[in-house]
């Protein structure tokens, strides 16, 4: 009910490295894609709204 | 006219701080109902000498749902179209000037069909209720940032006229919504989400809800793992269902999205850390690499700023990423949550 994505992004991603095992580099990509989204939305929710307080 | 429900199985615990919640209402409810839903405690006695009405169900085995049902079943057909319905779960108490702000903003809009709460973490549960605290808290800021736009009215307490809850009656009757319990009940008997069933409801006969800052309430935490657990894999699952019941449409296509990537959030998850395994059980070694630490930065700073709303100490502490905890056991949740609503697993709840 309470979805908030870049929370679980942050768990899969947030520990400083995306770990390059030889998957092969579209694995890579699409796992760095995913986690630039999560960027996205977390700097979304930092920035402050207009009118708002928090 | 204001109509307070309280659907209630077994809470003598907690359902005299409830019914003391309403007492102190700065716009005080006409009727307060406890729905004494097959209890074996002593809710109806508690309930019965704090002043509150109590209706027992009859042979209900449809949970709060059905509880709901059998008591709008009675009070609908004699209530005029803008008397109003707060339904609120028995284990939540409301801020004291709840009722006279969500009356206010039904008022303001006769397009609005549900006016909910944004709600607090109550205290208890050591660990694992510290960190739902935290989590609603920055639900909390998500809706004020969205000026009370949210995805569903959640059945903590909600306020509705009688007349949108008719609509919903009338449609479920002609089809133009899922049939709920095949009798023009107003909640949804047959999915494990009644709140989130009925916004959808709402919102497909166009009408708005809404979670306004300025409606709190406190609302009571899972107090051990275990139990949240069941609690998150049943709203997960069931919000799943919900958009499955409902298909791709104008309003569940946002939902639908949010699903999406929450499961590919799971996948990711998952191949994350396999890749993890495998660098470090083939002898590959991890690169740290400085984007990619940029970008963990900003995830913390995420983490800090969106827990404001608890104070300073837990944005110090929400640096260390130690929620990464409750992260992960969610990101579980939702993977099992995803397997059963595929696999069609029994449901119990």
């Amino acid at each position: 009910m309470y979805d908030n994505p870049a929370a679980p992004a942050a768990a899969g991603i947030g520990s400083g490295t995306l770990a390059m095992t030889g998957a092969g580099d579209l694995f890579w990509v699409a796992l760095a894609a995913f986690a630039l989204l999560a960027l996205g939305m977390a700097i979304k929710r930092i920035v402050p709204v207009r009118g708002g307080k928090s | 006219m204001i109509t307070v429900l309280i659907p209630a199985h077994n809470e003598a615990a907690g359902i005299l701080e409830t019914l003391n919640s309403l007492k102190t209402q700065t716009y005080l409810p006409d009727r307060v109902i406890v729905v004494a839903d097959n209890c074996t405690d002593a809710t109806w006695e508690i309930a019965s000498a704090a002043g509150a009405e109590v209706i027992g169900t009859v042979a209900n085995v449809d949970k709060k749902a059905g509880a709901l049902n059998f008591a709008l079943g009675g009070l609908l057909p004699e209530a005029g179209p803008e008397d109003l319905f707060l339904i609120q779960d028995a284990d939540s108490q409301l801020s004291r000037d709840f009722i006279e702000r969500a009356v206010s903003h039904l008022q303001a809009d006769s397009r609005l069909g549900a006016v909910g709460g944004v709600f607090r973490g109550g205290a208890g549960g050591g660990f694992v209720g510290h960190l739902q605290r935290n989590e609603y808290a920055r639900y909390a800021r998500d809706v004020k940032r969205l000026r009370g736009k949210c995805l569903v009215v959640t059945g903590t307490a909600a306020l509705f006229r009688a007349r949108t809850l008719r609509d919903v009656t009338v449609a479920r009757l002609d089809g133009s919504l899922p049939p709920g319990n095949g009798r023009g009940g107003v909640y949804d008997t047959s999915v494990l989400t009644e709140d989130n069933e009925l916004s959808f409801a709402l919102l497909t006969l166009r009408y708005r809800i809404k979670s306004p800052a300025d409606c709190t309430l406190v609302t009571e935490v899972m107090p051990t793992w275990r139990e949240l657990w069941a609690q998150r894999l049943r709203w997960k699952r069931g919000a799943v269902e919900n958009c499955v019941q409902y298909g791709w449409t104008r309003v569940t296509r946002p939902y639908w999205g949010r699903q999406i990537l929450a499961l590919v959030g799971v996948l990711v998850t998952l191949a994350y850390f396999s890749t993890m395994a495998i660098a470090l059980g083939t002898g590959a070694g991890l690169h740290i690499q400085p984007f990619w630490l940029a970008v963990t930065g900003v995830f913390v700073i995420e983490r800090v700023v969106t827990v404001r709303l608890r104070g300073w100490r837990y944005m110090l502490a929400a640096a260390t990423m130690y929620e990464l905890v409750i992260d992960l056991f969610l990101q579980a949740v939702h993977a099992k949550a995803y397997a059963d609503a595929a696999l069609n697993n029994k449901k119990a709840w």
